[in-house]
């Protein structure tokens, strides 16, 4: 295969910079907005996709187009539910794309993150939340961890999702309801 | 129709995501979560995720911020040169459709019984003519797919 010459790869990299092919901040706000944006991310993408690896490889994407994104942000609560906007994006079309891995691995089997960090009760309570959640549809899952786990108001989980607030209420109230009832069905059991 | 939403809604899911819930949660906000439908529901789900979240937090491994931005630089860079030579390969793919055009026109002219005489009668022009196009049409090919 040919390589391409030094001075074919100068005339193209400023070509390139003229195209407007920069990152929209520099690398220590990145760094400052990465700190506290991207475990959080993670857990929820970790949370939606079930597969660590691939909550990695979402991670990434979700910040190469975050950082490519032309806009301008208002606040910090604006760039971060973009952030989850990108992210449940991203995860829905590989929810579409490839058979869906909802079921979030045992904490004994490897590839679960908190293996270490559980004790038995923990586990339990785990395994019966990762059942209920199984079950509910991806978009009422994002919706209720964005809710109820990274505490987003009604507003935000709209931006986030690119619902109407009026549609995230519903959505709210239909799948807390569900995922109560659930939850005290599993405990019932046990 | 049950109600929806509650008002006090709001003020469980903060204790919850703080971590003052029950104990440093108002007594009178509890009472009212035990015989509100929507709040029990509210209890119940931000528990449970609130609480895996926060484990899911402790034990999260996420490669480095500098990690993360040294790739999206790569990227940047190596999606910036693919959009820059776009307009070259589409020049390059035309030029190889024309010679595989002209050749095909040139042995669609020739013809079968033009051929067979040209190869029993050796003409020098023609074998120079052939010669160049298929040089020319080696270059081109080099170009086209060394690229891809």
């Amino acid at each position: 295969m040919r390589e391409l010459t030094y001075s074919e790869l100068d005339r193209l990299q400023a070509r390139a910079l003229e195209t407007d092919e920069s990152l929209q901040m520099d690398q220590d706000t990145f760094s400052g907005m990465y700190e506290r944006t991207a475990r959080p991310l993670w857990v929820f993408l970790w949370r939606r996709t079930g597969n660590a690896q691939l909550a990695d490889d979402l991670l990434q994407e979700t910040y190469y187009r975050f950082l490519k994104m032309p806009n301008v942000f208002e606040s910090e609560a604006h760039r971060k539910n973009y952030l989850y906007r990108i992210a449940a994006n991203l995860a829905h079309d590989n929810h579409r794309s490839h058979v869906p891995q909802t079921t979030i691995p045992d904490e004994r089997e490897p590839g679960h993150p908190a293996t270490e960090a559980c004790d038995i009760e923990n586990s339990e309570r785990r395994a019966d939340l990762n059942r209920a959640m199984a079950l509910l549809k991806p978009r009422q899952r994002d919706a209720l961890w964005l809710a109820y786990a990274e505490g987003a108001s009604h507003q935000e989980i709209a931006m986030a999702l690119g619902l109407k607030t009026t549609s995230v209420k519903l959505l709210l109230f239909r799948a807390r309801r569900k995922l109560a009832n659930l939850l005290r069905g599993e405990r019932t059991l046990s | 129709m049950s109600a929806m939403e509650c008002d006090r809604e709001i003020e469980i899911v903060e204790a919850v995501t703080c971590g003052r819930w029950p104990a440093g949660a108002d007594e009178e906000l509890q009472s009212h979560a035990t015989s509100c439908p929507v709040c029990m529901d509210v209890v119940e789900v931000s528990l449970a995720l609130s609480q895996d979240r926060s484990s899911g937090l402790l034990s999260a491994h996420v490669p480095s911020a500098g990690l993360v931005w040294w790739r999206a630089e790569m990227r940047a860079r190596r999606d910036a040169v693919q959009r820059a030579t776009r307009p070259m390969r589409i020049v390059e793919w035309a030029a190889l459709a024309c010679m595989l055009a002209a050749m095909g026109a040139l042995l669609y002219w020739i013809g079968p019984s033009g051929l067979k005489a040209l190869l029993w009668q050796p003409s020098l022009a023609f074998f120079a003519g052939l010669g160049l196009l298929i040089l020319l049409s080696t270059v081109v090919c080099y170009f086209v797919l060394s690229r891809d």
